[in-house]
């Protein structure tokens, strides 16, 4: 190979340009955030099929591209103007007034400058540019704009929008108008129902903000807001938390679409997370730190990460356990449903468990149970369950470490198997610590099936002192 | 992980099978049994190179989650498979890169039934595209999008990522020839549509 590039000697202006436009391209760069996303759906392959938003994508699409093929034949059959059904500007779709409901019929797209409207009783289901599904009830309307953005004029509508990857930009989001309202998502699943003196939003995963004018207020899973004929969120009766508004001059949230400060921001944003992660791989944690802070007192879902690195860095590379769970205890308070909450959760039990004091392992056991609560088909739950059986076994609590130790998975290799260890040599120091009969077999168990384990010296001990009629020491 | 002081784990004893191979083929013998960790192992070994693959074919945002998505879950699926003839990674890219590229070439099949019945045409080329870099990028994306993925993908990582081609090849699961072939009609089609734009 020549050391000269593909066009690097070209003579007209398009090939060289063609040139540059290569050598400014962006490069790839791997997103920690998509990769913790995915991991959450691919986790427990046995239960995961394959993605069903793309499987209903690729159905949306044979659907459309079936749609367009009818009407383009019907229109040269009828001989009318080869203008799209669905043009700008366009009247609104017919529909049978008082239609069944046909919960299962295909959804086709709704293009830009479309405008969708249900009958009573009749429901309608449409892919909106940029992917996101609306499910229309009866007597809605919906229009698309240029832009490809939805505007509720009346009804109600559930939206699925998939989340973005990688770092949040204006093009990523969705945004939904309804009156003088804009609900913003980088990812959710929400209700928004128009009513003629009130507009409502229902948000059942992810989150959303409502923004009316420069005031905005964010909702989570299962929470609501209404503007029950007020003048703007911030007078939103039922706005579950977060209700306290935003002044114009405070920093713009991540999620606010449109206009070009907004996409500033979202630029802002991807310059400073790609800084932090550059000054947190230069072994710059200080650095790295006070740009993860200043992403962190925007909103979003940059700020969300952010804060959630900012932990890591603490415990990491700091050296600092305490802070980085009071850093991880800031994620979970503004982020209570956040995409990393689990891995929060895991990072402050992971941090616990190495501290020392009483009122630590209190709060560790609290969180670890906490975790199983709440996360009871977690990958990580062998572990978790291994860490409460010790917890309550230095308490004393042999018969609760019992149930904890015989919930963790039995494993023969891997990482799971040193807790599996654990949990069978704790279970026989259970029965030992209770005088019970089976504590002899169960010390044996553990040492025909783990001569070299963990555990063998003590177990062995412990069966001798035992043969020996000593009395029982504590485990 | 959850870590106790004082107490060291040790790795998984390979006495007897040294090498790389031998670790893959463990760790892939782990995930068929079961094993989450070993699994989770895999994934965080391989999923960056799965998501540059599909950055590649230009698949971004929301459906490139349901793309790498569907890609792990297929790969777990075929694991038990996996005879270790062939490094663990090259055996992932072939998984990956048959997949990525369906799913490019079914996206390209309808957006052009889309173009065609809707009459929503290519944007073309604003006339001023090649004097900024925001130009030079928005139709450089455009251009790109209009050539077959595996053409697609060959310039991308060629050009733009400057992965040698033996190591495209490899993530292809072609000859390196096919990938030369693949580059140069890429860089024609490119030529052309550029010369067109102007």
């Amino acid at each position: 190979m020549s050391d000269s590039r593909w066009l690097d000697d070209a003579d007209d202006p398009a090939r060289l340009a063609l040139r540059q436009g290569l050598d400014e391209a962006e490069r790839f760069t791997h997103s920690e955030l998509m990769q913790r996303r995915v991991w959450a759906r691919v986790s427990d392959p046995g239960r995961t099929r394959r993605a069903t938003r793309n499987a209903f994508f690729r159905g949306a699409l044979v659907a459309s591209a079936l749609t367009a093929v009818t009407v383009f034949a019907l229109q040269r059959l009828q001989g009318s103007s080869p203008a799209p059904q669905l043009a700008r500007g366009a009247a609104p779709e017919s529909k049978p007034a008082g239609a069944p409901v046909d919960q299962t019929q295909l959804a086709v797209v709704a293009p830009a400058g479309a405008v969708v409207e249900t009958g009573a009783g009749e429901r309608l289901v449409r892919v909106l540019p940029r992917g996101a599904r609306a499910e229309l009830a009866p007597r809605t309307t919906v229009a698309v704009d240029e832009q490809g953005r939805p505007e509720l004029r009346q009804g109600e509508v559930r939206f699925h929008v998939a989340p973005a990857a990688g770092a949040v930009s204006e093009a990523k989001l969705f945004s939904v108008r309804v009156a003088s309202y804009r609900v913003v998502v980088a990812g959710a699943r929400f209700v928004v129902k128009a009513e003629a003196q009130s507009i409502s939003v229902a948000v059942e995963d992810g989150e959303a903000e409502i923004w009316n004018g420069s005031h905005v207020v964010r909702i989570g899973a299962g929470e609501t807001w209404s503007s029950d004929g007020a003048a703007g969120p911030a007078s939103g009766t039922k706005a579950a938390r977060v209700g306290a508004p935003r002044a114009a001059h405070e920093k713009t949230p991540a999620l606010a679409p449109g206009g070009e400060a907004d996409n500033q921001v979202a630029e802002q944003d991807r310059e400073d997370l790609a800084a932090a992660r550059a000054a947190r791989a230069a072994s710059d944690p200080r650095r790295a730190l006070a740009l993860y802070e200043h992403l962190a007192s925007r909103t979003g879902p940059a700020a969300e990460n952010a804060l959630y690195e900012i932990g890591g860095i603490y415990h990491d590379q700091l050296k600092q356990p305490a802070k980085a769970v009071a850093a991880w205890d800031r994620y979970r308070t503004r982020y209570p449903n956040g995409l990393l909450r689990a891995e929060a959760d895991l990072s402050v039990i992971d941090t616990l468990a190495t501290l020392e004091g009483s009122d630590v392992g209190t709060r560790t056991l609290n969180e670890a149970l906490s975790f199983l609560k709440r996360y009871p088909h977690s990958e990580r739950r062998g572990e978790v369950s291994r860490v409460v059986g010790d917890l309550y076994r230095e308490r004393g609590n042999y018969h609760a470490a019992l149930d904890f130790y015989r919930a963790v998975p039995s494993a023969s290799s891997g990482a799971g198997a040193a807790d599996a260890d654990d949990a069978a040599f704790g279970q026989a120091a259970c029965l030992y610590a209770l005088r019970d009969d089976g504590a002899d077999a169960a010390l044996r168990a553990y040492l025909a099936q783990r001569p070299h384990g963990r555990h063998a010296r003590d177990a062995a001990r412990l069966l001798g002192g035992q043969r020996d009629g000593h009395d029982k020491e504590t485990p | 992980m959850v870590k106790r002081e004082g107490i060291e784990r040790t790795p998984t004893d390979l006495a007897g099978r040294s090498g790389l191979e031998a670790r893959e083929r463990d760790m892939v013998r782990r995930c068929v049994e079961g094993d989450t960790t070993a699994w989770r192992t895999l994934y965080d070994r391989h999923f960056p190179d799965v998501e540059r693959l599909v950055a590649s074919l230009g698949i971004v945002d929301a459906e490139a989650d349901d793309i790498c998505q569907e890609i792990f879950v297929i790969i777990y699926k075929n694991l038990a498979r996996f005879r270790g003839e062939a490094r663990l990674s090259t055996w992932i890219y072939r998984l990956a890169t048959r997949e990525a590229i369906r799913f490019a070439r079914r996206r390209r099949l309808v957006r052009g039934l889309t173009e065609l019945f809707a009459r929503d045409r290519r944007e073309a080329a604003p006339a001023d595209w090649s004097e900024s870099e925001a130009g030079r990028r928005h139709y450089l994306r455009q251009l790109l999008d209009r050539l077959p993925p595996e053409r697609r993908l060959a310039l991308v990582l060629y050009e733009i990522e400057g992965v040698p081609v033996s190591e495209i090849a490899r993530i292809s699961d072609c000859a390196e020839n096919t990938v030369w072939t693949r580059l140069h009609r890429a860089r024609t089609e490119l030529e052309k549509m550029a010369q067109d734009a102007e």
